[in-house]
């Protein structure tokens, strides 16, 4: 029992530490890729640190308009940020009704399978 | 003793479990909670997460030294599944950071605007909704009879007996 506790407690140290060494793999690895050139998921600014000043224009001018003006100006939660938490819940409540309502249908089947041999 | 007789495991899984999908929930927002809480409340999420671990270190543990031998399928597939969560939100937390508007400033350092790191974050952040539907899905049975237990017990046990002989006929 108690070297069991000792090997637990010196795997979650090895596995830490293995994570840690996946995130340098990762961002070395895209790093690496995206210098080469060899990915576009930068866009235009692949491999190259965007100038501030310049995006900060592009920030400010016309890209940067909130959807929903006259409701922010009503106070409150902006109607999109709300839509986006819903969207999740929908997502989520999505997955576990597809898949319980698989297990059950699944169960019952497995069930009826199971007992023809039997018959 | 006495108050070993109160504390429940169980009970401090499903408050933990609650905290973080609640956690999870406002994370995946940032446009609605703005910029500095999506970022210090993620932290703090990713704290709520090691918890989560480190409270089921020992399934961890032993699922790890059976995955090749004699192990139920059930486990197999939480296991490969808890593996693809763990790996993407380390990936999120990770990138977050360097896109980082308030946390790494704070620290003295400049994170980088857009680029990669900013599509890895997008990308993982929308993948990992699913994973955590899936991953919540497989305990949703664990979900439901604690939470009538634990969150719901005070209420009139007249509705369970009702449910009752609609379960058996399932
Ligand atoms: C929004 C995030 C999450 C929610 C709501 C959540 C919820 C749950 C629930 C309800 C359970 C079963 C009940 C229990 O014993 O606590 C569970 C078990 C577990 N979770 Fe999570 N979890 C989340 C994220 C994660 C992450 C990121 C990992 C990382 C590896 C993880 C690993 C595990 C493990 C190892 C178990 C126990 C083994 C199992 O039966 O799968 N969870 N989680
Ligand atoms: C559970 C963890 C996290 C989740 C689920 C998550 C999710 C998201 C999502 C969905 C977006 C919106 C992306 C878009 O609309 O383009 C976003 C943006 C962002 N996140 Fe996170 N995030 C997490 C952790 C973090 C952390 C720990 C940080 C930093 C400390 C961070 C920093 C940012 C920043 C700076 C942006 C803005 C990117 C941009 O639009 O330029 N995130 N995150």
């Amino acid at each position: 029992m108690n070297t069991n506790k000792k090997q637990r407690k010196a795997s979650f140290w090895l596995v830490l530490v293995g994570l840690l060494l996946l995130v340098g793999l990762v961002s070395g690895g895209v790093y690496l890729l995206d210098d080469q050139g060899l990915i576009s998921l930068g866009g235009e600014m692949a491999g190259e640190r965007p100038s501030l000043p310049e995006m900060s224009t592009t920030a400010d001018g016309d890209t940067f308009l909130p959807p929903t003006r006259d409701h922010d100006e009503a106070g409150g939660f902006s109607g999109a940020g709300l839509l986006g938490l819903l969207k999740t819940v929908v997502q989520l409540g999505i997955v576990v009704v597809a898949l319980t309502g698989f297990q059950r249908v699944y169960a019952r089947l497995a069930n009826r399978w199971g007992r023809a041999p039997a018959i | 003793m006495k108050t070993n007789k109160k504390f429940s495991v169980t009970k401090q899984n499903l408050w933990v479990d609650l905290l973080i999908a609640g956690g999870f929930l406002l994370a995946a927002q940032p446009h609605l909670t703005g910029m500095a809480i999506h970022e210090w409340l993620s932290l703090g999420l990713g704290v709520g997460f090691l918890t989560h671990i480190l409270l089921h270190w020992r399934w961890v543990f032993e699922t790890t030294r059976r995955l090749f031998g004699k192990l139920a399928g059930q486990a197999r597939v939480n296991y490969v599944l808890n593996l693809a969560l763990l790996v993407a939100f380390t990936l999120i937390i990770f990138s977050g950071l360097m896109i980082s508007e308030e946390v790494l400033p704070l620290l003295g350092l400049q994170g980088v605007h857009g680029g990669v790191w900013k599509s890895l974050h997008t990308l993982a952040a929308e993948a990992v909704v699913w994973l955590v539907g899936l991953h919540i899905a497989l305990h949703w049975k664990w979900i439901v009879t604690n939470s009538k237990k634990y969150l719901f017990g005070w209420l009139p046990k007249r509705r369970q007996a009702a449910v009752k002989p609609s379960e058996a006929a399932v």
